[in-house]
């Protein structure tokens, strides 16, 4: 439950402060205006959720911020340094990790694959990851915390739906990001389902600062600290989930008026 | 031809050029439908057809048993296709269907096996060695200052009618539409109620039907053997590539093109030297447009 | 929907049927002195042919992107051998060695230049570089010999005791399937290692590898190359067996078969090729003589194998001895069963 913030009383000394920032990011496609000047804060440790209506430039926003295109102008800080235009592979490096709205897993390979794939990525390109463990344990440790652990053996195409979003999101996970991005990561997911990613999302508070753009409000509710409202390619409000709600212009854009 | 005064040799070159770029013609128009059918039959059903040069084969190998026992080329102008076309939709439901949705070398490799029967198959029946049908029509033309082999001529028009009654069919009925139109969205095809299973059936057949059409109308300038349709498959292949697969404007082209390239270049080099070049002249058009001169996709 | 457990590799003495079927090897001598020198040679081609069918199971099988080119590798590797030994003061082992990384190099420099293109036109390019180098063979005469082709021998040399390369053809023999043991062990080895893991996942997701900060092209471009290597070697051991090569190496038939036997014996499988081989070349090669155009049974059975074997012999094994189970999960707000999770019970959900 999103009830204080994470910049007060975190444990374990988490720095408080801006830890992804996109400043004046805009983004044409020839004729189309997709992203029309996003400035975002997002703070260490908190779970931020962006909503918004269809075409409102949010996957657009995660698809710039995560180094697919560069943005038409404005540009993009990682811990107050930037990250703009560079590669997936190096902006994935720098530990912004982000999941797709269609579900995108190695479909091929075994539920404990896809994560141990995932681990070694951590292993090898994020200088901060801990210490001696091996990476198989790792990997377990994974999907313990996600509870896929009596599947590790079963080839993710096999999975239901629910399970492979499940793995999508443990995948990124695995990486031991800095920042997590997730987009609808309960897209087509059954009650039960929800409610097991909505406390893996909590479960993650402070160890990771988390966006999600999400369409569930009751999602958004159990899990952001802060709500940013994209309209338009531009965020048009911004606060906790209660004052949204209430937010006249929110409403308005919602409803189609 | 190469020790002569020099006017003679400048007469002489114009009107072998004008000879090459005739047969590159001839030849373009051959390639573009086989490249057609290779075109269809990938962009309908995602299954690259290495038999389809067996196709072609099979049409001069037919052709020449018409004539053997007739005595009439354009019998066998007329019957073999549909043969061959009849054959294709035989080969449809049971070699090309099996590969559908499945992953890409499925499709090469059962028509490697089909390729394998139709070769080995027309071996037997029809042994190794080479055969020749005599031209069907003797004499030759006064064209553009040269002298053309009027059965090459023929060959150069019948292309022409063969693509323009292909075009015709194409954007004029509501299969050439269903054709046209299935490559580019293949999911929303089918919820719109276009019969796939029909349409892929009608494109195997037509794509069968052009390449053993190009056979027939080859057969009495080359020599027929079972092996024959590795002598165009690989040029078929790459003309489709860099036209764009998918793309049949592209297919055309680029055939036309190599047909021309080839001719061309035989004037100045032995003409296994100028396929060679032909083809590897069309390479860097990939690398400065790597899916192809006019992409679908 | 079935479940079905991958192959996971990570169980413990996987190593074991390798170990039993070194010791077989151990005793390969003693049962090929009772081989007449044909059985030798039947086998050596056997061998070497598998080794083909293993770089392209590698490059496509494990790595996931389709090469028709296999076959100019074997060439070059079998010409470079050639040209090497006809100088006759390289040493034999320098010989092989050199073919290998000629052809990996040939292979490298392609990967460099193509892989970037994506994976559609990288299987359109190693086409046209297969037909390129078919061609290329048969026009340069003066330095391939043609379809005549070249006669050599390599200056033999002893290597801890032994003879290399071996003198009779039983010696090369025993030769070629040590090699191809242990190319299969190696790969066995790296595709249980995390590194083959990773190999696996880029292949069946590329984009979600480059999401997790992985080099996709770097990789590619090391798998390509091995590949390479592979078949190099293949074709350098076929050169010092017979001696001879000819411009048939670079034969597209070749490249083909390769992605025959591979798939008909198992696509990502380690046996795959050398089943596919073992079944086919004889009957492509031997049994003609019996049965009379055996090529149309073959292309029938290729259908057949498309229709109702795709992941082919090995793979299809594979699956009928695997778990397959169908379980139900009851998931706890009361919904309808969901058929799909492997174990009874479920999911342990929100502890």
């Amino acid at each position: 439950m999103a009830t204080e913030p994470a910049a007060t009383g975190a444990i374990g000394g988490i720095a408080i402060g801006t830890v992804l920032e996109t400043r004046g990011v805009r983004k044409r496609f020839g004729g189309i205006v997709a992203l029309d000047g996003v400035d975002l804060q997002v703070r260490r440790g908190e779970i931020r959720a962006l909503i918004g209506p269809n075409g409102a430039g949010k996957t657009t926003l995660i698809n710039v911020i995560t180094g697919l295109f560069a943005p038409t102008d404005g540009e993009v800080r990682l811990d107050g340094r930037p990250i703009t235009g560079l590669s997936p592979k190096a902006i994935a490096r720098r530990g912004v990790v982000r999941t797709f709205q269609r579900t995108t897993i190695f479909a091929g390979c075994s539920v404990f694959d896809n994560i141990l794939v995932a681990c070694a990525a951590a292993r090898r390109y994020r200088r901060d990851t801990a210490g001696a463990t091996p990476v198989r344990d790792a990997a377990a440790a994974v999907l313990e915390t996600v509870g896929l652990q009596d599947l590790r053996g079963v080839q993710a195409s096999s999975l239901s739906h629910g399970d492979q979003r499940l793995l999508d999101i443990a995948i990124g996970l695995a990486m031991r990001p800095a920042v997590l991005l997730l987009d609808e990561p309960t897209a087509g997911m059954s009650l039960a389902e929800t409610r097991h990613m909505v406390d893996i999302i909590n479960q993650l508070r402070g160890a990771a600062s988390i966006v999600i753009v999400e369409h569930d409000m009751d999602v958004v509710r159990e899990t952001a600290d802060t709500v940013s409202v994209l309209s338009s390619g531009r965020v048009i409000a911004e606060g906790d989930p209660a004052t949204i709600r209430e937010n006249e212009q929110v409403r308005d854009i919602y409803l189609g008026r | 031809m190469h020790h002569r005064g020099a006017p003679i040799d400048a007469l002489m070159s114009s009107h072998v050029l004008a000879f090459q770029a005739l047969n590159g013609l001839a030849w373009g128009l051959i390639f573009s439908l086989i490249a057609l059918g290779l075109n269809l039959i990938y962009g309908l059903m995602g299954v690259i057809n290495i038999a389809h040069g067996s196709l072609y084969m099979l049409g001069a190998v037919l052709a020449w048993y018409v004539v053997r026992y007739t005595g009439n080329f354009w019998l066998g102008l007329v019957v073999a296709p549909l043969v061959v076309a009849a054959l294709s939709v035989v080969a449809e439901r049971w070699v090309l269907r099996p590969a559908l949705g499945k992953k890409i070398v499925q499709g090469l490799l059962a028509t490697t096996g089909l390729l394998l029967v139709l070769d080995h198959g027309v071996l037997a029946a029809f042994g190794g060695s080479p055969q020749s049908i005599p031209s069907p029509l003797v004499g030759s033309m006064h064209l553009l200052g040269i002298t053309y082999p009027l059965y090459r001529l023929f060959v150069v028009v019948a292309g022409l009618v063969a693509m323009l009654l292909l075009w015709a069919f194409l954007y004029r009925t509501n299969y050439g539409l269903w054709m046209r139109a299935v490559p580019q969205n293949r999911e929303l095809a089918l919820t719109v109620g276009i019969p796939t299973v029909r349409v892929n059936r009608l494109t195997v057949a037509l794509g069968g039907y052009f390449a053993a059409l190009a056979g027939v109308l080859v057969a009495p300038i080359v020599s027929v053997h079972y092996q024959m349709g590795f002598s165009v498959l690989a040029p078929a292949f790459i003309v489709v590539v860099v036209g764009g697969l998918g793309s049949l404007r592209g297919a055309i082209l680029v055939a036309i093109l190599e047909g021309e390239l080839r001719g061309l270049l035989s004037v100045a080099f032995s003409p296994p030297l100028a396929e060679i070049l032909a083809l590897v002249a069309l390479t860097p058009i990939l690398i400065v447009r790597p899916h192809g001169l006019f992409s679908v996709k | 929907m079935t479940v079905t457990r991958a192959r996971d590799g990570h169980g413990r003495r996987w190593w074991g049927p390798w170990l039993v079927a070194a010791c077989a090897l151990a005793l390969l001598p003693l049962v090929s002195s009772a081989f007449n020198e044909f059985w030798d040679f039947f086998f050596t081609e056997m061998a070497i042919l598998a080794l083909l069918g293993v770089s392209f199971n590698v490059v496509y099988g494990y790595g996931g992107r389709h090469s028709f080119c296999q076959g100019m590798f074997y060439g070059i590797g079998a010409y470079v051998t050639a040209w090497l030994a006809q100088r006759g003061d390289v040493h034999p082992l320098l010989v092989v060695a050199a073919a290998t990384l000629a052809a990996s190099g040939v292979a490298f420099v392609a990967g460099v230049v193509f892989i970037r293109t994506g994976t559609h036109n990288f299987t359109i390019a190693t086409v046209i570089l297969g037909i390129v180098a078919f061609l290329t063979g048969n026009t340069l005469r003066w330095l391939t010999g043609g379809e005549d082709g070249l006669n050599f021998t390599l200056p033999v040399s002893h290597v801890a005791g032994l003879a290399f390369p071996p003198a009779g053809i039983r010696g090369k023999l025993h030769l070629t399937v040590a090699i191809l043991f242990v190319v299969l062990f190696a790969l066995a080895w790296v595709m249980r290692s995390t590194a083959g893991k990773i190999v696996v996942a880029i292949r069946e997701n590329e984009l979600r590898a480059q999401y997790l900060g992985y080099g996709v092209f770097a990789w590619t471009l090391v798998i390509f190359t091995i590949g390479g290597a592979l078949a190099g070697l293949a074709g350098a051991l076929y050169a010092l067996t017979v001696n001879h090569v000819s411009t048939s190496v670079f034969d597209l038939g070749l490249s083909i078969n390769a992605i025959v036997w591979t798939v008909v014996g198992g696509l990502g499988t380690v046996l795959g090729p050398v089943v596919g081989v073992a079944l086919l070349l004889p009957i492509t090669d031997y049994l003609s003589s019996l049965i009379v155009y055996s090529a149309i049974p073959v292309g029938i059975l290729l259908v057949l194998v498309v229709t109702f074997a795709p992941e082919g012999i090995v793979g299809r094994l594979g699956r009928a001895r695997s778990d397959v189970v169908h379980a139900e999960r009851h998931p706890t707000d009361g919904s309808e069963p969901v058929i799909g999770s492997a174990t009874p019970g479920g999911v342990t959900h929100g502890h």
